[in-house]
């Protein structure tokens, strides 16, 4: 069953007892960002070569520039992700779900269980060989997703929030 | 044609319906037929890009309108039949059921149980036939409207209120008007409600005058009007010497071709802020707000009557609205903004009417007396930064980049315009941004040129976040977001502690809450 939050307790601002992500949620994204440069890296060599065969100065000029420069986006994109991944975190008890995650830009992200209208637990083509799975928190008008759990883990907490909910629906009729 | 069965119980009436499938009335075409038209004017790039590929081939103007219109008039007529022809209905004591589409049939069953709300429409061509409505379904767990029943009889939909109001769980519908009413039993239950604000043909006037697009109007004008003076020169050229128009205005001097085409600007902008008040008067006329046992209904409309509903448990906050001009005049709008429904707009309210009807849709909220607080100005300098000082720099390598030609002054006016405007443009969100809270409501203000004032319950956010950058925490600040049904609201720059204080407080008030959101 999912803990009570101690009376007193504020949603914001305290240092809480978060949990964080296992480091394979982090190889996962980071092969998901190579792919991606490495898509764009493709994109921008068929650009080249057909912009060549149309001998446009301003077209090879913006392309090479994205050649040139891609190398280093990715290399400080990469770390960035490495170390924002590995500070993301999530805490869940009866009462709400919260998320921190960013690095340079810190967010703190709250949603009580009141509200919660769905829970989903998503396996996407990258998480899947490691065995993790996104947790999505549907409320009205916002979805928290907590990413990169094991997913027997994200199965777990989805069944206990669900008990906490069909329970507090119970006591309110 | 639907037999109802009625039979007496316990000093109550309730309805059996025994129904046939059946199609609605053929005057529903007309309606299909605007949507079809309404669907076709939405499409104006894919109808331009086809009117580019027809002239190109025909290289004929006229040729193309006609072919163009043609078209149009087949499409919508078509699609019109076919609506009205593929759309068909069945009643039943505990259900409507409920078949469409052409391509895509649909069948939807709908038990009177999951009906919160009936709306209704009746556009004026609608009661030159008879006594007709479109009917509009919303259930719990739609985000918009479920279904639509076009062209039914006023009796029917009176029939079908009384057979949901009759269910056990339709607790949130309004009462079931007595049998003995009559055809238009429903209309007689509105009445019976309180009437909490009627609004006159005067303020619905001045509605329209203050909601037209009177800048888009002026920036087109003042874009075309070396265009629209080169037009009327060739015509004064073509005229020839004694033409009737020289003749019937001795006064005017065709030379000042300039102060013409000002004259006929102005005229046109009388002429538009006209149409827009009488469309205005047309769309709202007779707008009436009562009071119902689960909420308010609206009545508004003339070319079409129109009603809305909204339930009390799905309104979720309400949004005073007013423009640079209704401020200067005193007015403003009120909107009931709904989840799950379409909001109801009470317009041009004025200083008198909006205390009484504030308290009503929010009893017990301070926002006379509450001091709305903005972020800090840092906000305001960051995005001059980052945004508005490197357009500049732009503007000035443009200007420094060669010999000053017509491109490059137009590359260097147009950045440097483009910087200004987002400049004012963030400033102008900061200075409108702010909040307020007390126990029971949070106050957000926000807008650029029109402003927006929301009062939501706190009971009903949803969902909220704390951010921080690095120089946020330097400096002791925080970006806070604060979800609901409807939006949500972020307001940047926020000292941290007054920050975690809202976010906090918003969360506290779910939590202890007992009321459903919805």
């Amino acid at each position: 069953m999912l803990e009570q939050a101690a009376t007193g307790d504020v949603h914001f601002g305290t240092v809480w007892p978060f949990q964080s992500l296992p480091t394979k949620f982090q190889i996962a994204n980071q092969i998901s960002i190579g792919l991606m440069f490495l898509a764009l890296w493709l994109a921008v060599q068929v650009g080249l070569i057909l912009v060549s065969e149309k001998d446009t100065v301003t077209g090879t000029t913006l392309l090479r520039a994205a050649d040139d420069f891609g190398v280093y986006l990715w290399l400080i994109y990469t770390v960035y992700r490495w170390f924002a991944d590995g500070l993301t975190c999530y805490r869940v008890n009866a009462d709400e779900v919260s998320l921190q995650k960013g690095w340079l830009h810190r967010v703190h992200s709250t949603t009580p269980l009141k509200r919660v209208q769905n829970i989903e637990v998503v396996q996407g083509v990258i998480y899947r060989p490691f065995g993790l799975a996104e947790l999505r928190v549907l409320s009205a008008g916002h979805a928290l997703k907590i990413p990169g759990l094991p997913v027997k883990e994200a199965e777990r907490i989805r069944l206990e929030m669900m008990q906490c909910i069909n329970g507090e629906a119970h006591d309110h009729h | 044609m639907i037999t109802t069965k009625s039979v007496i119980v316990a000093g109550e009436s309730s309805a059996t319906l025994e129904s046939q499938w059946r199609r609605s009335s053929f005057v529903a075409t007309l309606n299909n037929a605007q949507t079809a038209m309404r669907i076709l004017g939405r499409s104006y790039m894919e109808v331009g890009g086809v009117a580019v590929v027809l002239y190109g081939l025909t290289k004929s103007l006229s040729l193309t309108v006609a072919i163009l219109l043609g078209a149009a008039i087949g499409i919508v007529a078509i699609s019109a039949l076919l609506s009205y022809w593929f759309l068909k209905f069945k009643i039943s004591s505990a259900h409507i059921e409920i078949m469409s589409g052409v391509f895509k049939r649909a069948h939807l069953n709908i038990p009177f149980e999951r009906v919160q709300q009936l709306s209704t429409a009746q556009p004026l061509y609608y009661r030159w036939f008879g006594d007709f409505v479109d009917v509009m379904i919303d259930t719990a767990g739609s985000d918009d409207t479920e279904a639509r029943l076009p062209a039914i009889r006023q009796h029917e939909l009176a029939q079908l209120q009384q057979l949901i109001a009759g269910r056990p769980h339709a607790a949130s519908l309004d009462e079931p008007y007595q049998s003995q009413a009559g055809v238009d039993g429903h209309v007689r239950s509105e009445e019976n409600s309180d009437i909490i604000f009627k609004q006159n043909a005067s303020s619905l006037l001045l509605y329209g005058v203050f909601q037209n697009k009177l800048l888009w109007y002026l920036a087109i004008a003042i874009g075309f009007f070396e265009k629209f003076t080169e037009a009327l020169s060739n015509i004064k050229h073509r005229l020839p010497e004694q033409s009737v128009f020289l003749t019937e205005l001795p006064m005017v001097d065709v030379d000042h071709i300039t102060g013409i085409a000002v004259a006929m600007v102005f005229a046109g902008l009388i002429v538009f802020l006209g149409i827009s008040a009488l469309l205005s008067f047309m769309e709202h006329y007779g707008f009436t707000l009562r009071r119902t046992s689960d909420g308010y209904l609206c009545t508004e409309g003339w070319l079409k009557k129109v009603m809305h509903r909204a339930a009390k448990r799905k309104i979720q906050g309400v949004v005073i609205r007013r423009n640079l001009a209704e401020t200067w005049f005193g007015r403003q709008n009120i909107i009931i903004d709904q989840f799950g429904a379409s909001n109801v707009t009470l317009p041009c309210v004025d200083s008198a009417q909006i205390t009484p009807l504030l308290q009503e849709l929010c009893p017990g909220h301070k926002l006379s007396s509450v001091s709305l607080q903005r972020g800090n100005f840092l906000f305001v300098v960051k995005n001059w930064v980052l945004i508005s000082l490197p357009l500049c720099v732009l503007a000035y390598a443009f200007a420094n980049a060669g010999p000053m030609n017509d491109d490059t002054k137009a590359l260097t006016y147009f950045t440097l315009c483009v910087s200004i405007g987002l400049a004012v443009f963030h400033f102008l969100r900061w200075y409108r941004r702010a909040y307020a809270h007390d126990g029971q409501y949070l106050y957000l203000r926000r807008g650029r040129l029109v402003e927006k004032t929301m009062i939501i319950d706190k009971h009903k956010l949803q969902s909220a976040s704390v951010g921080q950058n690095p120089l946020m925490k330097k400096l002791g600040l925080c970006t806070v977001t604060l979800y609901f049904s409807t939006g949500k609201f972020c307001i940047p720059y926020l000292p941290y502690q007054d920050g975690l204080a809202l976010a906090n407080s918003g969360m506290d008030a779910v939590m202890r809450s007992n009321k459903q959101w919805i």
